[in-house]
Formats: C-alpha cells, sequence, structure tokens
C-alpha cells in the first residue's frame, strides 16, 4: 500500500509545483498557555507558558512572570499562585474541596488576560470490586453508584504493581501495567481509540448510559506470576472540562500523521488562550491479589 | 400537499371537455442520421398549442377536428411544415433536415426557457462541449457542465460536481436511464463520459420533476447516440493522453441501428520504455515497473419493431488500473532469494439497459426499463518470497486486498399520457435492488506452509428502493404554467423500512412575450451516502446505505428565477435558491478511511447543510460569436452536533463568487475559436495556526498541540485560469479532419490543489506551502468523423 501511496504521489508530481504564501491570519499573536489538572485535597498547580503560530520552530516558552489569581465560583479570591520553576506555579496553604467552583484568571505583559472555570465534582465511591479468575488474565467488575442530579464524568485507574523479590541478592523489582477494558460503556461514551484499541492505563466516560443507576465496569489485566501482586482502583470524578479536554487529546495524538485521518480539535475551556483548567476528585482503593 | 392533490384533481376535469378532438402523434427524428431529436418543437401557430419531444422523440398533440398547419422544428434544424387533416388520429412521423450556417432563425426552434415550467435545468450542447479547450484536449461533458452557475468542480482539473452546496453523491448521474456511482477516470481529472458516444445532457439543478428521485441536489441525465438509421459513420480522435474511436451505422436500414464508441489511454506504454532505461541504469538490487491506464466503451443497439414498439439496448463498460510491481534479490547463507512485491488500485463502472417502447394509444406512451449497474474499487497489494528456482514453493507468500462496491439491479416503467395540448401527465413506478460492499478486507499468509486466510471489515448490506410518482405539466392560464406532482420513495434495510413522500411544484408566470417569473419546490429524499475523507473524489470513497442507525438525506429547495429573451440571440435568466440539507454524514473526529476495524456506521456523525445564493447567467445563442457569462454569489454551511463544537462551518467547497466566461467564435468553416476564463473564491480548508504545550500526561511527558479553531477555518488563495483552443477544419473525401490546439492555463496561474505546513526544496525555513497541479499545458488533438 505504501508503494502505490508513492507512486501516487510520484505521479502527482509529474505536474506539480509549490511555492511558498503568506499566512493569511489578521493576527496569530502569543496567548497564554494554562495547564492544569488538580483534586480536590491535593496543592492546585498549573503551568502556564505561551503559545507560538503554527511556523515557529523553537521550544515554547514558559511564563514565569506572570500574575495568576485564584478564585471561586462567587468571584472571591482564594489566593495566588505563585511561581516555583519552568512555568509551574501553585497556590501555596490552599487545599481545594469537592463540590466547588474554581476560577483561574492570569495575565502577563504583553499578552492577553485569560481565565478559566472548573469544578472539583462530589467523590464517587466504589460500592464493590468482584474479581474472577479467567486463564491468564484476572478480571474485575466494578460498581458504584451514579448521582441522578447531574451529568457525571469518570476516570477509572487500574494500577497493578507487580513485585520480584531477588532471593539471592533481596533487591527488590517491581513495575506497573495498564489494563483493557471490556465494558461498553467506555467504547460508548469514553476514550477509546478510533481504531477500536481497547487498552490503557486510564479510561474516561459519561454516565450517559447508566444515569442515575449503578455502574458496572469490567476490566481486566494480565496475570503474573510474582511474589507480590497489588491492584490500586481509582475512581476519579472528573469534571466535563477534563473529561472533554482527556478525550480530545487522546485521539488528537492517536491520529497524528495520519494524512487520511480527519483533524481533531482539542478542547480546551481556556477563554481568550489554551489549555486546561481541571479537576477531579479521586476514591482509592488497594486489592492485594496474591 | 393538499393543494397538490386538489389541483391535480380538480385539472383532470379539463380532460373531459366535450368537443371531437383527434391526436396527431409519431416520431421526429434526424433526417441524415434517423436518430431521436429530443425535445423537438411541435407546434401550430393558428391555435397557439404545442408540444414538445420526448427522450425517444416521441410527441403526441390533440387538436380540434379539421385541417391544422403543424410546425415541426430543432435547434440547427430546417423547420417543417405540415397540413394535417384531423378526422381522425393520425400517426405522422417527421424527419428534419439540417441548416447550414446557425442563425437566429434556426433558436426559434428551441423550446423556449420562458414558455416552460422547467427551472434550474440547462441542456448541454455537444457541439459546444466539443468545441471548447479542456485540459490535456480531453472532451469531458462534466468539464463543460462546470462552467455553469451553481455548478462547482471541487479541486483543480477534477470532474467533481458539487451543485448548489450539494455533495458529490448527490448527483443522479444517469448515463440512458442508469445511475452511475463512480463517474471518475484517472482519480477524477477526467470523467467517464466519452463525448463522442453522447447525444443529450441535460442537467436539473433544482424544481425538480417528479419523473426525478434518489439524490438531493441534481440530476445530470446524459443520452447515448442511438446509432445513425441510414449509413456507416465514423468519429475518431489522437489525443496527448488517448485516442478513441465511435462508429455507428444501420444493421438494418431504417430498422436497427449500432453505435459503439472506445477509448484508451497510453500513458502506460508511453511509459515502458523510460522505465526499463531506469532499471537499466539502476545498479541496485531492486527493479521497479508501474503503470497506470483507463479505458471504456459505450454500446447501443436500438431496433424498431413497428410504429409503436420500439427496443434499446445501451451498455457502459469503463475501467481504470494503477500498478506498481517491484523484484528485490538477496544473497543470505549462500543462497540467492527473490523478494517479489506488487500493489495497485482498479475501479471501474458497468452498465447495461434494456428499454422498450411502446405506444398504447396516440396519447399514452411508455418506456419499460430493465436495468444493472455495478461499481467495484479493489486496492492491494502482496509479496513473495522465494529461493531462486523454487518460485511454486514460496517461503513466504502474503497479500491484502480491500474491496468495495455497489451493485444495483432495477427496473421501471414510466408513462406518458398527452390529453390535450394543455397536460401533459406523466406517471411510473420503479424498483431497484441494492447491494452494498462497503470495505471487506482479505488477508492471506502463507508461511512455510503455514495458512492464515481472513476476511473482515463491513458486511454486505442489501436494500430494496422503490417508488411511484405522478406529475402533470399544464397550463393553468394564457399567462400562467404549472408542473405539480409527488414523488413517493421507500427503502427497506436490514428490516427497516423508510419512506418519504415528496412534493414538486414549478411555477411559471409569463410576464410578456419575452421574460417570465418562475418558482419551485422540491422535498427530496436520498437513501444513499457518500463516505468520503479525501478531496479530489479517489475511488476509495464509499457508497453506502441509509441503515436503522443512520437515516436517509432529505432536501428542501426553494427557487425563484427570472428569465428574459434579449435581441440578437440573446437571454438572460436569474435564479436565487434556499436549500436545507438533513441527515448529512461526516466522520468523526479523528477518524480515517484506514480505519478498517470499526464498522463504517461507527465512524460517522450526523448533521445539516444549508446552501443559498443567486446564479445570473447572461447567454448568447447566435451568430458567429456566441457564449456565456455565469456568476453565482453564494453561501454553503454544514452544522453537526460533534463536530466543530457543534458550531455552523463553512463546507469545503463554499464560495462565496464564481465566474465563468465561455466564448466561441466561428472564423468561418474551417476554424473556430474558443475560450475559457474561470475565476472562484478559494475552498475552505482547516489548518491549525497555533500551537501550544499539551498537559503533561503521567509520565510528566509534555506535548506539543497544533490549534484548530474550526473546521475549514482558512481560505486558500482564489482559483481563477484562462483556457484558449483553436480547432482547424478540413474537408477530407471521405469526411472531415480536425486539429485542435488548446492551452490549458494559458497564463500559467498556480491554483491552489492543497495547502500544508512544511519546508520547500533547499530550505530550512518551515512555510506555508502552496502544492498546484496543473502550469500551462498545451494540447494537441486530431480527430476525424466521416
Amino acid at each position: 500500500m505504501q508503494k502505490v501511496l508513492f507512486f501516487l504521489a510520484l505521479s502527482s508530481l509529474l505536474f506539480s509545483c509549490e511555492k511558498e504564501i503568506p499566512l493569511e491570519q489578521e493576527e496569530i499573536a502569543p496567548r497564554i498557555v494554562v495547564n492544569g489538572i488538580f483534586a480536590a485535597g491535593d496543592t492546585i498547580a498549573v503551568n502556564l507558558s505561551e503559545s507560538r503560530d503554527v511556523l515557529y520552530e523553537g521550544t515554547l516558552p514558559n511564563l514565569t512572570e506572570a500574575t495568576a489569581k485564584l478564585y471561586d465560583g462567587n468571584d472571591n479570591f482564594l489566593g495566588d499562585f505563585v511561581h516555583e520553576s519552568n512555568g509551574v506555579y501553585k497556590v501555596p496553604g490552599y487545599l481545594p474541596v469537592a463540590g466547588m467552583t474554581y476560577r483561574i484568571k492570569v495575565s502577563s505583559s504583553g499578552l492577553t488576560d485569560v481565565s478559566a472555570e472548573t469544578n472539583t465534582p462530589a467523590v464517587i465511591s466504589v460500592t464493590s470490586v468482584d474479581t474472577l479468575r479467567k486463564s491468564d488474565r484476572m478480571s474485575y467488575e466494578i460498581k458504584f453508584n451514579d448521582d441522578p442530579a447531574v451529568t457525571n464524568y469518570y476516570a477509572l485507574t487500574l494500577t497493578k504493581m507487580v513485585i520480584y523479590v531477588d532471593d539471592l541478592t533481596g533487591e527488590v523489582y517491581y513495575y506497573e501495567d495498564t489494563y483493557y477494558s471490556t465494558s461498553e460503556i467506555f467504547t460508548q461514551n469514553g476514550s477509546a481509540d478510533v481504531d477500536g484499541t481497547k487498552w490503557g492505563s486510564i479510561f474516561l466516560f459519561s454516565d450517559a448510559s447508566f444515569n442515575g443507576s449503578t455502574c458496572s465496569f469490567t476490566a481486566e489485566q494480565d496475570i503474573d506470576d510474582a511474589d507480590s501482586v497489588v491492584v490500586a482502583i481509582g475512581l476519579r470524578s472528573v469534571s466535563e472540562d477534563y473529561f472533554k479536554y482527556s478525550v480530545s487529546h487522546s485521539k488528537y495524538q492517536e491520529t497524528q500523521g495520519d494524512p487520511f485521518a480527519q483533524p481533531v480539535q482539542v478542547y480546551t475551556n481556556v477563554e481568550n488562550g489554551f489549555g486546561i483548567f481541571g479537576a477531579y476528585s479521586a476514591f482509592t482503593d488497594t486489592l492485594i491479589i496474591q | 400537499m393538499k393543494l397538490i392533490l386538489f389541483t391535480l384533481l380538480s385539472l383532470t376535469s379539463l380532460f373531459a371537455a366535450a368537443q371531437t378532438k383527434y391526436t396527431v402523434s409519431g416520431y421526429v427524428k434526424d433526417a441524415e442520421t434517423g436518430e431521436a431529436l429530443i425535445g423537438a418543437r411541435v407546434f401550430v401557430p393558428a391555435l397557439s398549442v404545442g408540444a414538445i419531444a420526448n427522450t425517444y422523440g416521441f410527441y403526441s398533440l390533440t387538436l380540434p377536428q379539421g385541417v391544422h398547419e403543424v410546425v415541426f422544428s430543432f435547434v440547427g434544424k430546417e423547420p417543417s411544415k405540415m397540413q394535417v387533416t384531423l378526422d381522425a388520429n393520425v400517426s405522422l412521423n417527421l424527419e428534419l433536415k439540417p441548416a447550414g450556417m446557425l442563425s437566429e432563425v434556426l433558436v426559434t426552434g428551441e423550446v423556449k426557457q420562458h414558455e416552460s415550467t422547467e427551472m434550474s435545468t440547462t441542456e448541454l450542447p455537444m457541439s459546444k462541449v466539443k468545441s471548447l479547450p479542456v485540459l490535456l484536449g480531453e472532451i469531458d461533458v462534466i468539464k463543460t457542465a462546470q462552467l455553469l452557475p451553481g455548478i462547482k468542480a471541487g479541486s483543480e482539473g477534477s470532474s467533481g460536481i458539487y451543485v448548489r452546496g450539494g455533495g458529490p453523491d448527490q448527483n443522479l448521474i444517469l448515463l440512458d436511464g442508469v445511475p452511475i456511482y463512480n463517474a471518475n477516470h484517472l482519480f477524477g481529472f477526467f470523467s467517464v463520459f466519452n463525448a463522442d458516444a453522447i447525444n443529450n445532457v441535460k442537467i436539473v439543478k433544482g424544481g425538480f420533476p417528479a419523473e426525478y428521485g434518489g439524490r438531493i441536489s441534481s440530476v445530470i441525465d446524459i443520452r447515448m447516440k442511438e446509432g445513425d438509421m441510414k449509413k456507416l459513420h465514423g468519429e475518431g480522435s489522437v489525443g496527448i493522453i488517448s485516442s478513441k474511436l465511435m462508429l455507428n451505422g444501420p444493421i438494418i436500414k431504417d430498422k436497427t441501428s449500432f453505435m459503439i464508441s472506445a477509448r484508451r489511454t497510453y500513458i502506460d506504454l508511453l511509459a515502458k520504455p523510460f522505465i526499463k532505461l531506469a532499471n537499466a541504469k539502476n545498479t541496485g538490487n531492486d527493479k521497479v515497473t508501474g503503470g497506470y491506464y483507463f479505458y471504456d466503451v459505450n454500446a447501443k443497439i436500438n431496433h424498431i419493431i413497428n410504429d409503436k414498439n420500439r427496443i434499446y439496448f445501451s451498455a457502459y463498460l469503463g475501467d481504470d488500473k494503477f500498478y506498481v510491481n517491484s523484484t528485490y534479490d538477496y544473497v543470505d547463507n549462500a543462497k540467492t532469494y527473490y523478494e517479489e512485491s506488487n500493489g495497485g488500485l482498479s475501479w471501474g463502472n458497468k452498465i447495461m439497459a434494456l428499454r422498450w417502447n411502446h405506444q398504447f394509444s396516440p396519447k399514452l406512451f411508455a418506456n419499460t426499463t430493465l436495468n444493472f449497474s455495478d461499481y467495484r474499487f479493489k486496492t492491494g497489494f502482496g509479496m513473495t518470497v522465494y529461493e531462486d528456482g523454487k518460485k511454486d514453493t514460496p517461503d513466504q507468500n502474503y497479500s491484502f486486498d480491500y474491496l468495495s462496491g455497489i451493485t444495483d439491479w432495477g427496473g421501471n416503467v414510466h408513462f406518458s399520457y398527452y390529453p390535450n395540448p394543455n397536460h401533459k401527465v406523466e406517471f411510473g413506478v420503479g424498483e431497484i435492488y441494492h447491494t452494498f460492499k462497503p470495505g471487506v478486507n482479505q488477508f492471506k499468509y502463507d508461511n512455510n506452509g503455514a495458512t492464515t486466510d481472513t476476511v473482515f471489515g463491513g458486511k454486505r448490506t442489501y436494500a430494496h428502493e422503490f417508488y411511484g410518482f405522478i406529475q402533470d405539466d399544464f397550463k393553468i392560464s394564457k399567462r400562467i404554467m404549472a408542473n405539480l406532482g409527488v414523488h413517493f420513495s421507500n427503502f427497506i434495510v436490514r428490516d427497516k423500512y423508510y419512506n418519504a413522500l415528496q412534493p414538486r411544484a414549478a411555477f411559471n408566470f409569463l410576464l410578456d412575450e419575452k421574460s417570465s417569473l418562475k418558482v419551485s419546490y422540491s422535498h427530496m429524499a436520498q437513501y444513499l451516502h457518500l463516505l468520503t475523507n479525501t478531496t479530489i473524489g479517489l475511488p476509495t470513497d464509499l457508497w453506502v446505505p441509509a441503515t436503522d442507525t443512520i437515516p436517509f438525506q432529505i432536501g428542501d429547495q426553494y427557487a425563484v428565477g427570472y428569465t428574459r429573451e434579449l435581441k440578437a440571440g440573446y437571454r438572460i435568466g436569474a435564479e436565487a435558491y434556499y436549500k436545507q440539507m438533513n441527515n448529512l454524514i461526516e466522520y468523526k473526529e479523528g477518524a480515517s478511511f484506514f480505519d478498517t476495524s470499526n464498522d463504517w456506521e461507527k465512524l460517522v456523525e450526523v448533521g445539516k447543510g444549508y446552501s443559498y445564493g443567486l446564479e445570473v447567467l447572461f447567454e448568447k445563442r447566435t451568430g458567429k460569436t456566441t457564449g456565456w457569462i455565469g456568476y453565482t454569489l453564494s453561501w454553503t454551511n454544514r452544522q453537526f452536533d460533534n463536530l466543530n463544537n457543534g458550531n455552523i462551518f463553512p463546507y469545503r467547497y463554499d464560495s462565496r463568487h464564481n465566474i465563468s466566461v465561455v466564448v466561441t467564435h466561428k472564423f468561418n468553416d474551417k476554424i473556430d475559436i474558443g475560450v475559457v476564463w474561470v475565476y472562484a473564491t478559494g475552498n475552505a480548508v482547516t489548518l491549525a495556526l497555533q500551537q501550544y504545550n499539551a498537559l503533561e500526561d503521567q509520565n510528566y511527558f509534555s506535548s506539543t498541540v497544533e490549534h484548530v479553531d474550526g473546521r475549514n477555518n482558512y481560505r486558500m488563495p482564489s482559483y481563477h485560469r484562462l483556457d484558449i483552443g483553436v480547432n482547424i477544419h478540413k474537408e477530407k473525401k471521405w469526411g472531415q479532419a480536425t486539429w485542435s490546439f488548446g492551452l490549458y492555463n494559458a497564463y500559467n496561474r498556480q491554483n491552489p490543489f492543497y495547502l500544508e505546513f512544511g519546508y520547500l526544496k533547499n530550505s530550512d525555513k518551515k512555510v506555508l506551502k502552496q502544492v498546484s497541479l496543473f502550469p500551462i499545458i498545451p494540447s494537441i488533438n486530431y480527430s476525424f468523423k466521416f
């Protein structure tokens, strides 16, 4: 197929020619980029940087002298972001809580001010985890109850820590693993690869197919012959912004380099700028498998 | 709807007028060839009534008892006056002789546009098509059609048709009444229609009569030549990329005739010595060959059984083939191995139609058609590795094929009923059985005897599409005419039943002797979709049906137009239209043609389209200099809930301004020239204009996102081009020879084919690049006819 495409391209070169044309855009001025996903209970951290037009080939600069402030949904000031290093800013002394709305406002000399708003959803707890050993895989059925009053978005992590102990040296080796999803709710509403691949370390989905009822999510992982296997199940209740950004960005990355793929617009909730300001509330449970 | 039914019913009462009347009916033919003169005018000046010959040249005119002077006329033919005594029904077949130079008088033979209820409709004279300059001298009816207002070409050099903001799938392209699904040769640069085989082309952009259905944007009705009933004739040409030959003549004089035409390109044959030379110079272990060709064959036989019965058989067969083969040899463990690989694309159409014309009575004419249409596309590649001398027992052998296509079997019966000169009633029924083959993959792998053979991808889908229609084209008063009708179509797929009642209405208000105001409304349904993510009409585009999850397309179009005949053969017409299209499909964000693991239904979004605009056509139809100036001002947008954040975005071929200037001038019988100039606002494309850092992922890896502000957010530079052609004719003992010289893109405008960010040759600066396809291209063509 590659040869066919190559010859097609070659054929078109028989006549084709190319030239530079000016990029006609009234203004492709740099904009402020805000990137930060925070969890309820953890310090809020964001990275601030600048965008450039697509012809720019250098490293995209971080903003180190920007002014960034944190507000709640009623515009009450909560704290200043303080620059730490490499464009990373944090709000010292403030821990976000679940069920709140947060707004960030950023200004930097020579750039248009930007703002972004998100909310920390309420924590949703896993009600049960059932395991079933198949031939070479362990299957997990994770259940939780969805809140019917709101549209919820979830991210589910299933982190397996496999530990080997070297009998001679006593050294400990471990690694984490991805998992497979066999859940329809994921493929219908989540960040399924466009090619149908359903594996990864984090899967996102909305409650569109089970709103207000009990969700049953099934996942599988390979079984290892190890000294110890511990699986951490994390159920993140994520903001809509986080969900939309993650799904679109994931799709964007998957299709890079495919000239036949349709363009993907990566979601942003930053007004007058780019990036994502999102949040989640996490529930975590640990299972000792062996 | 009630209004239409009421009007139809009330008008039928007119049929029962109590007066002794008789009918004169028959066929109007060309005296030289015996072929039907489609659209010939039959007129009784004393009564100011007339009729128009249908697609088969049949007319029927019911008049009061008595003696009438009847005038038969057709553009380019000498009119003929006949005294007809009507004291019984009269069967009268008439042959019209050719006229000399096209004069103003002769154009009266043509149906006056302002006297007809037809709007948004154009007939393309084949003489005009053949006299205009075209790319590489390859005469093409579709390329000429693209010069009309409201019809866009799409990409540079393409034979794609985008009518009033519709997609390429929304055109019902009929060859002798049979739908053609992929009308492209050479990746869309030429259409499949060989001009030598074509008799008549009619294009309908709106105000669709009820007889047409199945597509929502246009009808392109192409009729093949029937074949000369009198004597053998031929036409042919030798051009830069192809040669063609057409023969037609009687099998039994005045009873049975045939027409056969064939065309083939020879790029592959011309390229062979160069490829051989390149391989000879190549000191490496690899040899590569490749080529491309297309051919097509049109054939038709028509047989007059008797005055009341006639049958036609027509067929088209065309194929495109692109292939690459390579051989590579290497030595491993003192053994020589050969690796042979091959790849290619091929696609083509086959159509057949068997038609039977039957005249039940002087007032009732019927045409019954059985037809078959098949389009298939195949791409594939394969590789064989074998040890020297052991080709029959290869070490490895694998192949991958991707097949798609659509096959139709159909039949229909259409009746034309002429109760009196004020009414022409048409009605009929039809059925099409579709088989869709959307994207089937075949993979075979043989490794030292271990064989894998799998088939995966889209499943075949079968569907029935059947319809009925009735329409009446009638005079309400001396100054008001109407064409009212209804088309009822049905579609059954996977136990899902769809139907659509589609009212059609067109009114013509004669303002005075030379001008009229027309209005029309059409509701159209289309049960097929074309799944495409390319811009040049590649054969990879998939025809897919409406299914239980993907609804059928619906189009509603309103149009109002004004037309006026001016002095000295000039005519001006203007039309404004508004079209809404529902249930259009587009690939989802990120979806790709190469995504074979998902069923196509999971890869698409469903949305809407809107198009509105104004078209102006100023024509000069007589004299030595003829042609037209067309201008279109239009807006075309799309809206999909899950694309572009739900916001409206411009269609790729949204183009604010389109201008075409088409002029032919006949200096004398030996020399004529054709000049074409076109201008169009640049197409809309999707370009990421900004880049920014993405959020670090779990592994603290940060990537860059190129930000797309909106779908089709960027305009390509405008498109314009001048083509000039000269035809030099020479009379020979055996017929006529013509040398045609052409210049495509005479002032060498670099028009945009596509844009991309990248690097120019010998430069390390990243820029926005415009890739253009066709610079100034001269052409030369020798043609002959006898």
